[in-house]
This record gives C-alpha cells, sequence and structure tokens, in this order.
C-alpha cells in the first residue's frame, strides 16, 4: 500500500481499565498538538476518541489499540478491540434506565454501550439502525453531533463513524473509526 | 470534592478533575451521602471540570433524576462558563434540560426571592 510521506500516524495500546480513556485523551492531545492541531481542532477528537476508548474497554474488556492519522484537515481515529466476540448494537431506549421517558420527552441519554455482551442477538442492526442510532448511548453521543453539523451550529466536523465492526486484518476483534475535519485552516 | 451548606435546605457540591469512566463511581456516591437527607436545591459547581464524557453527562442526568423525585432541584453553576463542560452539553442537546445558573451569586439571590 502507498503511503502518502504527508501522513502522520502513530498509536497506542491500553489494557481494559477505567483509567484507559483518561490517559488516551492526554496521549492523543500530546500528539495532536506535536502535529499542529489546533486546540479548537483536537477538541472533538479527542471527545470521539475518548467515547470510543471507553466503550471498548466496557464492552469487549480486552486490551485494546487507538491508532491516530492526520493528513492534510483529516484527522482519522480508530479504536480495535481483541475480542472473539462480534459486536452488536444494543438496542434500548434512551430512558431505558428510568424505565420510562421523561415527562418532557425523550432526551438524550448519555450511557455508553456501542458494544454489546454476547447474548441474545434477538434485534439485528438491520432492523433497528434507526433506533439505535438515535437511542444507542454511544451514538447518542456522537449522532447529535452530526446534527450540530448539519444545522450549521459548530465549527467542527465529524465526517463519518463506522458502526463497531470485524477488523479486516484479523480473526478476533472489533474496530470502530472516525473522521474528523479541521476546520480551522 | 467538596460539600457546602448554604442554607439549611440548599448544599453545594464542587467537582473537580474529568468526570468519566474512572471517576463516576466515587463521585456518584459522594453525591449519593451528602444529598442523603434530600435537599430542596442541589447546586452541582462545575467550573473545575476539566473533562465530561458520557459517563460524566449519565451521572448529571441521574443527580437531576434523583433531585426531583426527592421533590428537589438540581441546578448547575460554572457549566455556561467552563467550555469543558459547556461543549459536550451543546454537542448533545442538554443545556435546555439541565438549570444552568450564570453564576453562584445569582442563583442563591434566585433561590432566596
Amino acid at each position: 500500500m502507498k503511503v502518502s510521506p504527508l501522513r502522520r500516524t502513530t498509536r497506542w495500546s491500553y489494557a481494559p481499565l477505567p483509567t484507559a480513556a483518561g490517559s488516551a485523551r492526554a496521549q492523543l492531545s500530546a500528539q495532536l498538538l506535536a502535529w499542529g492541531v489546533g486546540e479548537d481542532d483536537a477538541e472533538p477528537a479527542v471527545l470521539i476518541a475518548s467515547e470510543l476508548v471507553s466503550n471498548a474497554v466496557e464492552h469487549a474488556g480486552t486490551a485494546l489499540e487507538l491508532g491516530v492519522s492526520f493528513e492534510g484537515s483529516v484527522i482519522s481515529l480508530t479504536v480495535r478491540d481483541h475480542s472473539p466476540r462480534p459486536p452488536r448494537l444494543q438496542p434500548h431506549s434512551l430512558n431505558r434506565r428510568a424505565g420510562t421517558r421523561t415527562a418532557d420527552g425523550p432526551r438524550p441519554r448519555a450511557a455508553l454501550g456501542l458494544r454489546t455482551a454476547p447474548g441474545r442477538q434477538d434485534h439485528p442492526c438491520r432492523h433497528h439502525r434507526q433506533q439505535t442510532a438515535r437511542s444507542h448511548p454511544g451514538y447518542a453521543w456522537l449522532n447529535p453531533v452530526r446534527d450540530q453539523v448539519r444545522a450549521g451550529k459548530m465549527r467542527k466536523c465529524l465526517l463519518a463513524l463506522s458502526h463497531p465492526g470485524p477488523s479486516r486484518d484479523q480473526a478476533a476483534g472489533a474496530t470502530t473509526a472516525a473522521l474528523c475535519r479541521m476546520t480551522s485552516r | 470534592m467538596s460539600s457546602r451548606w448554604l442554607r439549611p435546605h440548599i448544599v453545594l457540591i464542587a467537582i473537580c478533575g474529568d468526570l468519566d469512566m474512572a471517576t463516576t463511581p466515587q463521585v456518584t456516591a459522594y453525591l449519593a451521602e451528602h444529598t442523603a437527607t434530600r435537599p430542596q436545591h442541589v447546586i452541582l459547581d462545575l467550573t473545575e471540570v476539566e473533562f465530561l464524557a458520557a459517563h460524566g453527562v449519565q451521572l448529571l442526568l441521574t443527580a437531576q433524576d434523583n433531585a426531583q423525585a426527592g421533590g428537589g432541584r438540581l441546578h448547575l453553576v460554572g457549566a455556561s462558563t467552563n467550555r469543558r463542560v459547556h461543549y459536550p452539553l451543546t454537542v448533545l442537546g442538554l443545556t435546555d434540560h439541565f438549570d444552568l445558573a450564570p453564576d453562584l451569586a445569582t442563583l442563591l439571590g434566585n433561590l432566596d426571592t
């Protein structure tokens, strides 16, 4: 594969500990700063990476890697775990914790859970994609980013976010990826 | 974290540092301990929060539910001025879901009248 000399890339490995997300934020922030990415552009990337790492810790529970690459104005993030179980979207209400909707209607509930524990597969992604995209906690965090971008309310741009999927180059594990576009240059 | 009773029915709890997966269990326990008497007003000072992850947002939502379940209210101080808190709340569309007080003095003035 041909790699552009302007494409800078690095990655870090973490044990599945609750502190992994904090370590990832610190290391990614420092790396982006070293690459000349301003704080305003780094902020959404760090926020997204933090949630993806937390998600892997919570639901895969294996060692994981955070990868980042930077070329031109695009920051690419990938989080890969090593769970032998295939990732499944976890359909549930944003207000599932309370069991009911709040009086003033549904609100984003920001618990995590992009990747679920093994077990029932009674909600194939295909059928529940819309529901999970809206209500899935991990995506409850990230979809509003897209909405804000569409509404022109955010200067930052999340170009793409994948669902957790099988890693192409290994038998076990799942990869989630996000692309952020820098808008300040 | 620290807590201070500003009035017999108003408790102020200041949270500092990162609010994420690693820290929310301790903060949750602290909040439970310091609001066990069901104060009418719980004020969380988020001025010193350095990162608000989804776990932290969930903590705030739960704190608000708990306050309301006990007939009280939750108020957030510092959330509107601390970008590291305001940004994720804005992204999640939650700025109208919470009572974001401009500052403590204004909030107390409103609660006292």
